[in-house]
């Protein structure tokens, strides 16, 4: 029934959702996380309906007579099946930005990486060791801040039922792996068992992929893996969200610090587009919609960020063979 | 159940009989049935489960053959989770399923920690590894049946095939054979409460129904214990009441009209015996009237003859013929009255003529009729003078028992003999034997018939008899005629 989604005039954190009533009247209903006592149900004749309407369009990427659609890439970086946060997010992107947004997911990290380089995607939000591997195509856009900083940790866990204490009693084990394209969830154990001479491909009894954080999360807490690297950003959200879940998993060990998986635009973006993007990721703590996301997403803002953040990765990522 | 409840029923009435059998045979066959279901749906469900996991097991290798192929674990657990451990689905309702890859290790599974991977088939239980190995040592891919004997398990195993028949794997399904104890127990509760309510609701309209069968009955034993009280008023509600029995096609109804007519025969038999009764009243008085004018009549034509004879000699003064003439009319108005009274009484004690006993057939022949019996006449008068009015009182009286007797559709036959200075009147009929014991207690007066076929009626006959200087005998009977009476007239003395 939802038919669009206008900014409200008297707060410019705030959007409305429209829906049809009756012949000419129509319900205002505050989406996304907006508080129950703000909503309100208001009858307005159709003229009032249309000029709040004219009047709330925004002028960034509103030139032109059919604004494109942008295409945002999403990875497992973050739970990225929680539909009624990208509904949150979707909205209030297209309040900032004037035009429609569509969220782009695939299997893989690979796969969505290849949405960015074939111009299905214009943005995505990856992970640090595809952005090392392919910074020179990609334009940094942004970076989250989580717990004051734009960086994370990959976390090694365990089935908290194991007699495992540390990471060399993983031999012979069986390993869940998020992605060969992970960072946290492939990238940190195979430099960790190389940096402690040990062959990654046969210090597991056996490995297998799951490509997600979420689902290397359920493997372990399962029993179906002896032990799971994930990432740490991800878990910690899991074990506000589902503490059931990762209850049954415990952290052997956290690595150092990364930089987060950053917001990226495709090479082909238009730099003035790229900005317009990146600034209303910046403006989300300004509105409470943006606000709302963030905190849905258990982040405090996403911050400009720099090449130098990652670092660490690409390190990792030169003792690591090509993977994508 | 059926020869256990008259004795269990016996003192309760067959109002309360009926309903409580209703509900008893409601009970029983609620058990049977609830027994009956419960035993084909343990059969039901041991058919589906087993046809379920042959299809589970099938649709799994079908499914996992791309993520055995591709190596990729964790789309197989998924997909054999979604498939055997549907949300909603208890422990006990689980479907233990196992995917070996072709060396006969644990591929995936749902249930990881039961069989971990990597687990070779060996440390799998046996019925898993025997299925296992049926499939993965057959030369072309089969699906293996193995069900363990004792246990009621039953494991199912398909082959995961990829190209060219080539055996990628199996997935092992086992599944209790019949209702698990939970699923037992739930059917159970389940059939109880259901059954409980719909045997309630059953023998509740067994009672009602019951209840309404046995009101006719009621109504009818009403009807028959007013009757007998005969209290005026109840008695004239009673017979309203049985009109309305009477009117039913059913058996109360035809019961209502056999004691509707049975209390007519009653009523009938009752105001013949009083007109008999009286009269034979009559019949003595007028014996007595005409003894008298007999005894009166002979003195008095001797008084007439001396007044005549004392006229004849002469010699007879004024006064003396005053008185004469005096005595003469007060005589000759005394004799008239006497020879009134003389002839009165003649004309009852007429001898019997065959237009008496003609009168007499036509007399009982509508009865007869009315009960559809036949009547066999062959009455004739004797050569004997007899007195009209008591045989044809007899006649009339044993003719109406042995009619009541012979009953609807019975036969009655009636004829005379005569010999040695007796007549003999026989009548017989095809109704219920009568012994002499009976006949002599229902002659003396000392037992009346309960169903009316013969009482006081008898009693009177054989005093009339006895009167007559006969008497009542019981003959040996027939084929035909079950009873045969002969009453014996001998001439009357002078």
């Amino acid at each position: 029934m939802t038919t669009r989604a206008w900014l409200d005039a008297t707060d410019p954190g705030r959007y409305l959702q429209v829906t049809p009533k009756g012949k000419f009247g129509v319900d205002w209903l505050p989406c996304g996380n907006v508080t129950a006592s703000a909503q309100k149900n208001v009858s307005l004749t159709r003229r009032t309906w249309l000029s709040a309407a004219t009047a709330l369009v925004p002028p960034a990427l509103g030139h032109g007579a059919s604004p494109r659609v942008l295409r945002f890439g999403l990875t497992p970086v973050f739970l990225d099946e929680r539909l009624r946060l990208l509904q949150q997010w979707r909205l209030y992107l297209e309040a900032r930005l004037g035009s429609s947004v569509e969220f782009v997911q695939r299997g893989t990290y690979a796969q969505v990486m290849d949405t960015l380089r074939n111009g299905q995607a214009h943005f995505a939000w990856i992970c640090g060791y595809p952005y090392v591997l392919r910074q020179r195509e990609l334009q940094l856009v942004a970076v989250p801040q989580w717990r004051g900083q734009p960086l994370y940790q990959s976390y090694l866990i365990a089935d908290s039922l194991s007699r495992v204490s540390v990471w060399s009693d993983l031999r012979g084990r069986t390993f869940a792996y998020s992605d060969p394209l992970s960072n946290s969830g492939f990238l940190y154990m195979q430099h960790l068992l190389r940096a402690n001479r040990q062959d990654p491909a046969r210090f597991f009894g056996r490995s297998f992929f799951t490509h997600s954080h979420r689902h290397v999360v359920e493997a372990v807490a399962e029993g179906l893996a002896d032990a799971g690297s994930v990432d740490g950003y991800v878990w910690e959200t899991l074990a506000e969200l589902h503490p059931e879940l990762t209850g049954r998993t415990r952290v052997l060990q956290k690595s150092a610090d990364f930089g987060f998986p950053p917001v990226v635009a495709a090479a082909g973006v238009d730099a003035d587009e790229a900005r317009a993007f990146a600034k209303a990721l910046f403006d989300m703590p300004q509105y409470s919609s943006g606000r709302a996301v963030l905190a849905e997403l258990r982040l405090d803002r996403f911050v400009p960020g720099d090449a130098g953040l990652f670092r660490g990765i690409a390190e990792m990522a030169r003792g690591q063979a090509p993977a994508a | 159940m059926a020869t256990a409840s008259p004795q269990v029923l016996a003192p309760f009435g067959y109002r309360l009989k009926v309903p409580i059998a209703l509900m008893a045979v409601a009970l029983v066959s609620g058990i049977l049935v609830a027994a009956t279901t419960y035993m084909l749906v343990d059969r039901h469900v041991e058919e589906n489960a087993e046809a379920e996991t042959r299809r589970l097991a099938g649709t799994l290798a079908r499914a996992l053959a791309q993520p055995v192929l591709r190596n990729d674990v964790w789309q197989a657990f998924q997909t054999m989770r979604a498939a055997a451990q549907p949300p909603g689905t208890s422990a006990a309702q689980r479907v233990d399923v196992v995917a070996l890859d072709a060396r006969g290790q644990v591929f995936a599974t749902p249930s990881p920690r039961v069989h971990p991977l990597g687990q070779h088939l060996s440390a799998l239980p046996e019925p898993l590894a025997g299925a296992a190995r049926l499939v993965l040592e057959s030369s072309t891919p089969a699906p293996a049946r193995v069900e363990v004997p004792g246990s009621g398990v039953l494991v199912l195993a398909s082959p995961i095939v990829g190209e060219e028949d080539t055996v990628l794997g199996v997935v092992l399904a086992s599944h209790p054979r019949a209702l698990t104890d939970a699923q037992r127990s739930a059917v159970i509760r389940q059939l109880l409460a259901l059954g409980a309510m719909a045997m309630l609701v059953v023998a509740l309209a067994g009672a009602a129904i019951g209840l309404r069968m046995t009101e006719p009955l009621g109504r009818l034993r009403a009807v028959m214990l007013a009757s007998a009280r005969r209290a005026g008023s109840e008695e004239q509600a009673a017979r309203a009441e049985l009109v309305e029995v009477c009117a039913r096609r059913d058996e109360v109804g035809e019961l209502g009209r056999s004691f509707a007519a049975m209390l007519d025969q009653i009523a009938a038999q009752q105001e013949l015996e009083r007109h008999m009764l009286e009269a034979e009243r009559m019949a003595s008085i007028g014996q007595l009237t005409a003894g008298i004018a007999h005894e009166v009549n002979n003195p008095l034509g001797g008084m007439l003859a001396a007044i005549e004879n004392r006229r004849l000699r002469g010699g007879v003064d004024d006064a003396t013929a005053h008185a004469l003439a005096l005595l003469e009319r007060g005589l000759r108005q005394v004799h008239d009255t006497v020879q009134a009274l003389l002839n009165e009484a003649r004309s009852e004690r007429h001898a019997l003529t065959a237009s008496d006993l003609h009168d007499l057939e036509l007399l009982l022949r509508p009865e007869a009729e009315h009960m559809r019996c036949r009547l066999d006449w062959d009455a004739r008068v004797p050569g004997l003078e007899l007195p009209a009015v008591p045989v044809r009182q007899v006649l009339l009286n044993l003719t109406l028992n042995a009619i009541a007797a012979a009953g609807h559709r019975g036969r009655v036959k009636v004829w005379t003999t005569e010999e040695a200075g007796a007549w003999q009147a026989w009548v017989g009929n095809s109704g219920p034997k009568l012994d002499a014991a009976r006949l002599a207690a229902l002659t003396q007066g000392s037992e009346r018939a309960g169903d009316g076929r013969l009482g006081l009626g008898l009693w009177i006959t054989a005093r009339i008899l006895h009167t007559l200087g006969g008497h009542l005998r019981l003959a040996p009977p027939d084929d035909v005629l079950g009873t045969l009476l002969v009453a014996e007239f001998t001439t009357p003395a002078p």
